[in-house]
């Protein structure tokens, strides 16, 4: 009796998915799909290419091939914050890279080059190099090409460009070679990068003739996400030898008055010329993270030519390495939040729209619930008199949210714990196993959006809700991480947790795929960096602070939570 | 061992349907969007300029001032074909000679100079790679030669900045007022070492273990 008890509890979910399979048929979906390419486009310059974070596509080459490899002379890292974009119904961006060889239905066109400018969207860009005895240069495509070789019409232009027009290399290197033998070069710079943004035919306008010319490259079913550059330096200490407190802070306010600028021509831009274009800001998540402070997530200065340079050696026109103020590995992570936030936001309203659109029947949910609950418990008698929960909301989105709670599986009649209170008010309570399934109704289709098991520990160490990430099966012996819901704010405030941190919580100890009663420690990662390991032991009730938005698969967005 | 079925069947079961089933809504034909905050520092009529520092005050604070002069009123500003005649002469001949500024202290983009012209500017500057592999700006004010080792000053940020001198008065051109200044830096700016003559031949000799141990 208890093997098939056993065995009815392992397959009951499937019974009821497949059920739901049949009831709301994937066909349904299909010309709600059809004008989606699931495609973005990532253009721009090094701040898009991933320049200074290792690997480049193309960099196991030898160098006779490398130097005429467009994807390294552009510097388009692996890591860069773009393939790590998320699309619903798509996923990791970098899975599917145009190029790859493996990749058959490219959704990622990565064109994004180093050291591009403005033109350099429309035109070839020049690309000297001159590294272990070769030497020449070679013009990349411009580009705005990739649109003719795009199948569908992307969802999403990614870009960042701008920087190089204002010559950000070149006021650093005003500011690291001469500050005591030309204490005003610096301003004389940026004021002379300002007088050619304003000029006739000057960085602004070209900016807006840019952005007007991808509009025309697309429909409007496309937006362009013009993305922001962070303040580089740490602008509370100066660097002794390299620039003052005073020139750090004149660098940085420059960066945030030409994101400023560039923001208001996007404004303009959508407003007067109805172009679907928004902007998304950096400076907020890399505050207090310049280059040289003390948690930085922009590279320094690099004095010498790295592996990758397309240099190997100094020279006038680069006498630090590329990689020199870049963001890192914690930099590509602040911008990639970023960017999937906005995304997400773009997402959460394309949808409401398309909910408003499709008159979803008042009593669609109660049709879902009956028939879950009608699948349910048919699947067998045995388990008919069990608890199971169905409850729903509408967003503030205008999504509809069903949840799904399987209660005391393994009951013994005792109510031992509160594991949380949801946003619908309701507790749930078991002493061994609870499911909850989170669906979202649309376009009379259901998605299983998230869907989360309490295990035993985690009832009796609460603070943690677990989600196995992106539906990810951990087998036995590779249970190491798992993503995890911070649900309260307490928890927050405990582990010192920010936006965009990545939340892990470490199992030390595993047994046939439970986690062990005994694992009570969390770890808070801010992206590598273990910022807090402390032992969390209190009984606290989970809640949703906020209202759950449309979220895709991806690890936690706490902004929605919160 | 449940847990392990359970949760296994499960999750291959929610992929199933999250990528069978994954749907978004119908486009947004025309995208508006509110969340995007207008700044007020700048506007579309309104140019941005970036203020001067006050370079008195700057080298009171951080230097013993010799003197202050107009650069009309010099006599050793040199000419293109001087400056250039200047550089060949020291042996760094490896990379352009530039200057930005005009003898009336108006900033240009870098321009690099021609030996064939009588032009005067208030400073110039070229690069050079010693034998080492390091790289040097060396720089000419008011007919004054001077080096800075950059990659050793980068690599060494956490000390004031070396300079080579052969005097330990350093030159510095102030375009805000368009004047020279012959200042002696406090010990706590920069580090001064003097040496008789500036040429490639000292700078090859100058190895980071030298920087480091002088």
């Amino acid at each position: 009796m208890r093997k098939k008890r056993q065995l009815l509890k392992a397959f009951l979910p499937v019974l009821i998915i497949i059920l739901l399979l049949n009831v709301f048929p994937i066909t349904s979906f299909a010309d709600d799909n059809a004008d989606q390419s699931g495609i973005i486009v990532s253009m721009g310059d090094s701040y898009s290419s991933g320049e200074g974070v290792e690997p480049f596509y193309g960099e196991d080459e030898d160098i006779s091939e490398r130097v005429k490899n467009a994807d390294w002379l552009a510097h388009r890292s692996e890591q860069a914050w773009s393939g790590q974009l998320t699309l619903p119904g798509v996923g990791v961006l970098n899975n599917y890279r145009y190029g790859s060889k493996d990749v058959t239905d490219p959704k990622w066109y990565f064109v994004a080059s180093s050291g591009a400018k403005v033109d350099d969207l429309f035109g070839k860009q020049n690309k000297p190099y001159s590294r272990s005895g070769y030497y020449g240069k070679k013009y990349l495509p411009a580009q705005i090409d990739v649109f003719d070789i795009l199948e569908d019409t992307p969802e999403y232009i990614t870009l960042s460009i701008g920087g190089n027009d204002a010559d950000f290399g070149g006021i650093i290197k005003e500011a690291i070679c001469t500050t005591y033998f030309t204490p005003c070069r610096l301003s004389d710079k940026l004021n002379d990068v300002w007088n050619e943004f304003y000029m006739v035919g000057g960085i602004r306008e070209k900016l807006i003739n840019a952005y007007e010319t991808l509009d025309r490259k697309t429909d409007s079913r496309s937006t362009i996400i013009v993305v922001g550059y962070p303040q580089l330096l740490n602008s509370e200490g100066g660097l002794l030898g390299i620039f003052s407190a005073e020139e750090a802070a004149m660098i940085n306010d420059s960066v945030t008055i030409f994101n400023q600028a560039i923001e208001m021509i996007v404004d303009e831009c959508r407003t007067t010329k109805n172009i679907n274009i928004v902007f998304v800001s950096v400076e907020e998540a890399f505050r207090g993270h310049g280059a040289y402070s003390s948690n930085p997530y922009i590279r320094e200065i690099v004095p010498l030519p790295q592996s990758q340079d397309l240099f190997d050696h100094p020279s006038d026109k680069q006498f630090v390495s590329a990689y020199s103020l870049h963001p890192n590995e914690k930099g590509i992570e602040a911008y990639r939040q970023c960017v999937q936030n906005k995304i997400d936001e773009l997402e959460a309203v394309r949808g409401t729209r398309s909910a408003e659109n499709t008159n979803v029947p008042n009593d669609a949910t109660e049709a879902f619930i009956d028939f879950l609950r009608d699948g349910y418990e048919g699947a067998d008698d045995y388990y008919n008199d069990l608890p199971i929960h169905f409850d729903k909301q509408n967003n503030s989105n205008g999504d509809i949210w069903m949840t799904y709670a399987i209660d005391d599986f393994d009951s013994d009649g005792q109510k031992e714990l509160i594991i949380y209170k949801s946003f619908f008010e309701r507790e749930y309570t078991t002493d061994v196993l609870h499911g909850l399934f989170f669906y979202k109704y649309k376009n009379n289709s259901v998605e299983l959006v998230h869907y989360a098991y309490f295990l035993e520990e985690m009832v009796l160490n609460p603070g943690f809700l677990i989600f196995y990430d992106n539906g990810q099966v951990y087998m036995e012996n590779e249970l190491k991480s798992l993503t995890v819901f911070v649900f309260n704010e307490k928890i927050r405030q405990k582990f010192k947790l920010n936006e965009g941190d990545r939340i892990i919580y470490s199992v030390n100890n595993y047994d046939d795929m439970s986690i062990r009663r005994s694992v009570g420690g969390a770890y808070a990662y801010d992206t590598s960096e273990v910022i807090s390991n402390e032992s969390y032991q209190e009984e606290t009730d989970f809640l949703f602070s906020g209202t759950m938005l449309d979220t895709t698969m991806h690890p936690v967005n706490k902004a929605e939570l919160w | 061992m449940n847990r392990i079925v359970i949760i296994f069947l499960i999750s291959i079961c929610s992929l199933i349907i999250i990528s069978s089933c994954s749907m978004k809504g119908a486009r947004n034909q025309n995208l508006v969007n509110d969340n995007i905050n207008n700044t007020s520092d700048i506007s579309r009529d309104t140019k941005y300029s970036v203020s001067y520092p006050n370079v008195e005050r700057y080298f009171n604070d951080n230097s013993s001032i010799v003197s202050v002069i107009r650069v009309q009123d010099s006599d050793n500003t040199l000419s293109e074909s001087d400056a250039m005649q200047l550089f060949k002469d020291r042996g760094f001949t490896g990379y352009p000679v530039t200057t930005e500024y005009s003898i009336n202290g108006e900033f240009n983009e870098a321009t690099e100079i021609i030996s064939s012209s009588s032009s005067k500017h208030p400073i110039y500057q070229s690069f050079y790679v010693n034998s080492s592999n390091e790289l040097w700006t060396i720089l000419v004010i008011d007919g004054v030669i001077m080096a800075s080792p950059i990659t050793f000053n980068i690599q060494h940020s956490d000390h004031v900045p070396v300079v080579v001198s052969e005097s330990k008065e350093i030159v510095s051109y102030d375009s805000s007022t368009n004047s020279f200044y012959r200042t002696i830096p406090n010990e706590s700016i920069m580090d001064v070492r003097i040496y008789s003559q500036i040429d490639s031949s000292l700078l090859d000799s100058l190895t980071v273990e030298v920087l480091i141990n002088a």
